[in-house]
């Protein structure tokens, strides 16, 4: 079997990177283990070269159980772009912190190995591996501030509910494989479409679901997010959030998309439902939050309610719905991205030093630093889904492709997403507020976000509006994917 | 060269560029941000001479230059465009927009010297040049509301730029509401006129393609006559046609280089370049036209008879300036597309050079008023030179720039075979003997006689002293490219012409109307009030210039000589300087007879009681009456509503408390505002930090849905 070295070169270039960090980690000492950052970045920008090279082409490899198309090099390309935010808003942190810096940058490189390897997944075992790759680095970065109890409690909750999760799809996907009698995607789509389906093979579907719905934290296996997100360190907080979270969304597409596309009439409406769910617990949890980042992770809980939508949306066969929420999909996934790393960017940069998280301590903010209020509000802006921003295109999309096939459950949808995202702005708006009206509390030091945070954070704010005012930039990309399967 | 016209974006980015520059970091440059400025408008202005011989020199008319970033965030046809559209008239406006707005900028950096907030100012003049220059380059009506709306913001800012002064708030408060009252109209226009675009046009609001499809006469008369007026109400109000006009004195709070700019370049032109623009349009309606060519002569002539009862010189300056713009008004009223523009351009150049020698006046002897000056010329010499260019050639005096442009607009009266087109050109000639006349009384009250001046004045220095001579040399010069001297394939007539106008003619006007020697012209003259007008030379003047002319045909041609017009010119021109010299030559005011006419001054003085007009059944009213109405409606009315719902949703909320157990609905009624909060608080002690719970949880999910899922087949 030859192997297409081009096709994987991306996963090649990172995990070399990878292993690079780690020696540099045990060579360096003292303050030149800083250094592993700007080595992470340079092989992300490597990794990045080489797909857009693969950009509009189609290969596929290992007996294709892995191929690249235009939709695979669109997800590869967001997660790239995620990492590099993330090296952005590492840095400071974790140098100042001075706690397993080679390690935290090994894991999160490996972290991305998977999340590269997912959306190219056309097996089930490479798409379970993919996903274990993704998640256990995770586990332990997670826990990385050991000596702090939440840190741990963080870890081993994440752990365990992943874990959970993950046993629960391996039992549906042996299940699948028992019905099927084959693991590849493509031939469990065929086996699905022509045999009965019975109750059993749809309950395996559902387990497989599962476990994606564990890595998206939809309702109910969501109740891990808010505790790990805020007692892990905030950049990995910001990686679950945004990168992770994606991926778990490239394997969805995946299975749902192509396996078990012939039975998308049955779990459409279950996965619309959840979604409804999802979002509305997300947005009403939310609303109780007095600490930004609990705020931002039931927060990132509701948008993943609204990127479920889409799924609730498939119908078997019917091409034109299937490929509009696929895009809406991936739009809404990268302008998450931009907003959601950037609202992590801030919160890291206040938190930094003073170690203020609470809502109430961000109160004077325009005052202490314009930028860092501005940027924050576009940000939340956004995430409430308000113009000019690409938030509001985001949920665009959503109603766009609800518009193609206009169903009742599709109203109904596209009206809990409208009221939802109401809900959503009044505890966006309320942050806002405490920063531009509210004074700061004397005697505070100043914020010093650092030279590369400012700039991730000022890059993604310019990206929210951009995208905002021509949201063809980022749409025309999503429009050229209209194939999921490969 | 061709490559100019497809950068011609650069020429209003670079005053927005300067002005972010000057705003950021002017305070630390060593001239205050000042040479930022006037470094980007030079560069402007070069790059706007390009575009200008790129244009002249193309074959007439001139295929227009557009280049235009499309958004459609709806889809469906409804594209918006942020865009540039360059051709002849664009270049035009562009040339005397970036030349005047540098030559203020030079003049404005001794001007200003001292002055606190500088650095603001010369940010402002940037930013203002660019709005105008914004509108002149869109391609697109959207845009050019844009524009439009930005002049207004920086008119506001800089005429309150004394803004300590309460006179000075409040007559910025005053330009900025009288014309924000026109641009209501001007939104209105533009949604009508975009109504009939949608579907029939890839970009409803792209200006080429609406005057395209008016000329045509896809566009039915209703719209046109509803869009085009309410277009009109807004170039009424920006360009200070009377009854709007009563802002453009007062703007005159600003400083001097400021009224300079507000109305040589910037802000009054807008509404004659954007009836320019939009020609074609306005052209398809007689009524539009009539209108049009009535408010312009009113115009014309009443505010040049206020400028002769004025003290204030820069106020002489302003109802000169609002009666020029009559002048441009009837011209585009009467069928003179040509003569209008051409008469804004020149003016554009000595009403320049007037407002900054009148600052140069006001600078040396600290005092807006002639009472205060006389004698002067001695003092000034170079202030006093390039004054009196300016004067003879706003006054028209032969083969100076007015001179050129008052007769094209004069000749274009001349041509049109409605009433409109005789009352334009023997109005016209009234008021220029008035122009005439005010000029020389200033001119004479300040330049000659004894001085008055509390200080002894001096000469200015040269960075102001150099502006002045530019524009006195423009002054007679630019007449020169609308004169028939040029020849008559590139002239102004072809350089600001655009294929659609070229092609399109008047629908209204018969084919035989206007054919056949004009004579329909000659009997509309000769039947007309002013009847012993219709001279044979007017006449035969005409039917030269109407051989190979279309019938009802937009352009008029090539200039030409026009001998008894300029006889009569020359004629009123000497009549009045005469006049003038006679009551004013000894340089007494004391004894100026404008002042001593009884009713008929008082009337002037009181600018027609427009003001009063306005405080009276205006302000009073809707300060005392309308928001007193409006404060008893919100507070009795509204509050009443507000207050009787809220009790009948309380009484309502009460029965239903009491007739529903509240342990039987248990919290239903707190409403839906309290139900979000409500559910939040019960949901959170779910999220308890216990992981085996939540496992629970979660595995309990997994069973409910499995078991659904596997029971829903």
């Amino acid at each position: 079997m030859l192997i297409d070295w081009v096709a994987i070169a991306p996963e090649i270039a990172l995990t070399i990177t990878a292993l690079i960090v780690l020696g540099a980690d045990l060579s360096l000492r003292g303050e030149a283990k800083q250094l592993v950052n700007p080595l992470a970045v340079v092989g992300t920008l490597v990794a990045i070269g080489f797909t857009l090279y693969l950009w509009g082409d189609e290969r596929s490899t290992f007996a294709g159980q892995f191929v690249i198309n235009d939709y695979a090099v669109l997800f590869k390309l967001l997660f790239l772009g995620s990492l590099l935010a993330i090296l952005g808003i590492s840095w400071r942190f974790f140098a100042e912190g001075r706690y397993f810096q080679g390690e935290y940058y090994f894991l999160l490189l490996t972290s991305f190995i998977g999340m590269l390897l997912l959306p190219s997944a056309r097996d089930l075992i490479l798409l379970f591996i993919a996903l274990e790759t993704v998640s256990i680095p995770a586990f332990v970065m997670a826990g990385l501030r050991k000596r702090d109890l939440y840190s741990s409690e963080a870890a081993m909750k994440f752990f365990l509910i992943g874990v959970l999760s993950v046993a629960l799809m391996l039992f549906g996907m042996s299940m699948v494989y028992g019905f099927t009698g084959t693991t590849e995607l493509a031939g469990i789509a065929e086996a699905v479409g022509e045999g009965e389906s019975v109750p059993l093979l749809l309950a395996s579907v559902m387990l497989i679901f599962v476990g994606f719905g564990f890595k998206i934290s939809a309702v109910p296996f969501h109740f891990w997010a808010p505790d790990t997100y805020a007692g892990s360190p905030m950049p990995v907080a910001a990686m679950l959030a945004v990168a992770s979270k994606a991926a778990g969304f490239a394997g969805l597409i995946a299975v749902a998309f192509i396996a078990f596309e012939p039975l998308a009439d049955v779990w459409a409406p279950v996965l619309g439902v959840l979604a409804i769910v999802t979002m509305t617990v997300g947005n009403l949890f939310a609303l109780q939050q007095r600490d930004v980042i609990r705020l931002l992770a039931y927060s990132s809980v509701a948008q993943a309610g609204y990127i479920l939508v889409p799924f609730g949306l498939a119908q078997s066969g019917h091409l034109a719905v299937n490929d509009a929420a696929i895009q809406a999909v991936l739009f809404y996934l990268v302008a998450y991205a931009v907003m959601n790393i950037g609202a992590f960017g801030v919160a890291i940069a206040v938190n930094r030093r003073t170690g203020m998280r609470s809502i109430s301590d961000y109160a004077g903010l325009s005052q202490r630093s314009p930028l860092l209020a501005l940027a924050f509000t576009t940000f939340l802006i956004s995430l409430g889904g308000a113009p000019p921003t690409v938030g509001l295109w985001a949920k665009y999309w959503i109603l766009r492709a609800v518009a193609v096939d206009i169903t009742p459950f599709g109203i109904a949808l596209a009206v809990f997403l409208i009221i939802n995202s109401v809900i959503a702005f009044f505890y966006y708006l309320r942050v806002i507020r405490t920063m531009w009206m509210d004074d700061a509390p004397a005697g505070l030091p100043a914020l010093q976000p650092g030279f590369n945070l400012s700039v991730v954070v000022v890059v993604l704010m310019f990206g929210t509006v951009l995208l905002g005012v021509l949201p063809g930039l980022a749409g025309n990309f999503a429009d050229v994917v209209t194939l999921a399967g490969g | 060269m061709d490559w100019m016209l497809d950068y011609a974006w650069l020429v209003p980015a670079l005053p927005l560029l300067s002005a972010a520059l000057i705003a950021a970091f002017g305070k630390l440059m060593p001239g205050k941000g000042s040479e930022l400025g006037v470094l980007s408008l030079a560069v402007a202005f070069l790059l706007s001479v390009g575009i200008a011989w790129e244009t002249f020199t193309a074959p007439a008319p001139m295929e227009p230059v557009e280049h235009a970033f499309e958004w459609s965030p709806l889809g469906g046809g409804f594209v918006i465009e942020l865009g540039m559209l360059v051709d002849g008239l664009t270049a035009m406006m562009f040339l005397l927009v970036t030349l005047v707005s540098l030559m203020v900028h030079i003049y404005s950096r001794e001007y200003m010297q001292g002055e606190p907030r500088f650095t603001f100012f010369f940010a402002m003049l940037s930013l203002f040049t660019f709005s105008m220059l914004l509108l002149v380059i869109a391609n697109n009506t959207l845009q050019a509301i844009i524009g439009w709306e930005l002049v207004g913001l920086c008119s506001f800012l800089l005429i309150g730029f004394y803004w300590e002064k309460k006179p000075n708030q409040d007559a910025a408060n005053k330009a900025f509401l009288v014309t924000k009252f026109g641009d209501v109209g001007l939104i209105v226009g533009v949604i009508v006129l975009s109504v009939p675009m949608f579907g029939a046009s890839g970009s409803p609001f792209n200006i080429l393609e609406l005057n395209q499809a008016a000329a045509d006469g896809a566009i039915g008369q209703g719209t046109i006559v509803l869009g085009m007026l309410m277009i009109f109400l807004a170039c009424v109000s920006k360009s200070g046609q009377m009854p709007l006009h009563v802002w453009l004195p007062d703007a005159m709070a600003g400083p001097t280089p400021v009224s300079a700019l507000i109305h040589a370049a910037t802000m009054v032109t807008a509404g004659i370049f954007l009836l320019a623009r939009l020609y074609p349009v306005m052209a398809q309606s007689l009524l539009v036209m009539s209108v049009v060519a009535v408010v312009g002569v009113i115009t014309l002539f009443f505010a040049g008879l206020v400028a002769l009862v004025q003290d204030d010189l820069k106020k002489v300056l302003a109802y000169s300036t609002v009666s020029q713009l009559g002048y441009m008004m009837a011209a585009l009223g009467v069928g003179g597309y040509t003569a209008g523009i051409f008469h804004l351009f020149t003016h554009g150049f000595f009403k320049a050079l007037l407002f900054l020698g009148a600052g140069s006046l006001i600078h040396a002897v600290h005092s807006n008023n002639m009472s205060d000056m006389g004698a002067m010329r001695k003092a000034m010499p170079h202030t006093f030179w390039t004054f009196i260019v300016g004067s003879i050639a706003l006054a028209g005096f032969p083969l100076t720039a007015g001179f050129f442009s008052k007769d094209e607009v004069l000749v274009a009266g001349q041509y049109w075979p409605y009433a409109t087109g005789g009352l334009v050109f023997w109005v016209g000639l009234a008021a220029a003997f008035v122009t005439a006349f005010y000029m020389a009384r200033v001119c004479f009250l300040v330049f000659w006689g004894e001085s008055r001046s509390h200080h002894p004045p001096h000469e200015s220095g040269r960075q102001m002293v150099a502006p002045l001579v530019v524009l006195a040399i423009l002054s007679i010069a630019s007449g020169y490219i609308g004169s028939p001297v040029w020849d008559d394939d590139n002239n102004f007539g072809t350089w600001t012409a655009t294929p659609v106008l070229a092609e399109a003619d008047y629908p209204f006007v018969a084919d035989d109307e206007l054919g056949t020697g004009l004579q329909g012209g000659g009997e509309v003259l000769a039947g007309g009030a002013q009847g012993q007008a219709g001279s044979a030379s007017v006449l035969a003047v005409e039917g030269e210039e109407g051989e190979g002319l279309g019938a009802g045909s937009i352009l008029h041609g090539p200039p030409s000589w026009h001998l008894d017009v300029l006889l009569m010119a020359l004629a009123v021109f000497l009549a009045a300087v005469a006049l003038a010299w006679r009551i004013y030559g000894r340089g007494k005011p004391e004894e100026d007879p404008t002042l001593n006419m009884g009713p008929l001054t008082t009337v002037l003085v009181n600018k027609y009681g427009f003001d009063d007009f306005g405080y009276r059944y205006i302000v009073v009213p809707v300060r005392d009456h309308a928001a007193r109405w409006a404060s008893w409606s919100s507070n009795v009315v509204l509050d009443g509503i507000v207050a009787g719902a809220g009790k009948l949703t309380r009484d309502a909320a009460m029965t239903t408390y009491r007739v529903l157990d509240q342990k039987v609905i248990d919290g239903g009624v707190n409403g839906a505002a309290f139900s979000a909060a409500w559910w939040s608080e019960r949901l959170k002690r779910v999220q308890s930090g216990d992981v085996q719970r939540y496992a629970a949880v979660l595995v309990a999910g997994v069973i409910v849905l499995v078991v659904v899922f596997a029971a829903a087949r």
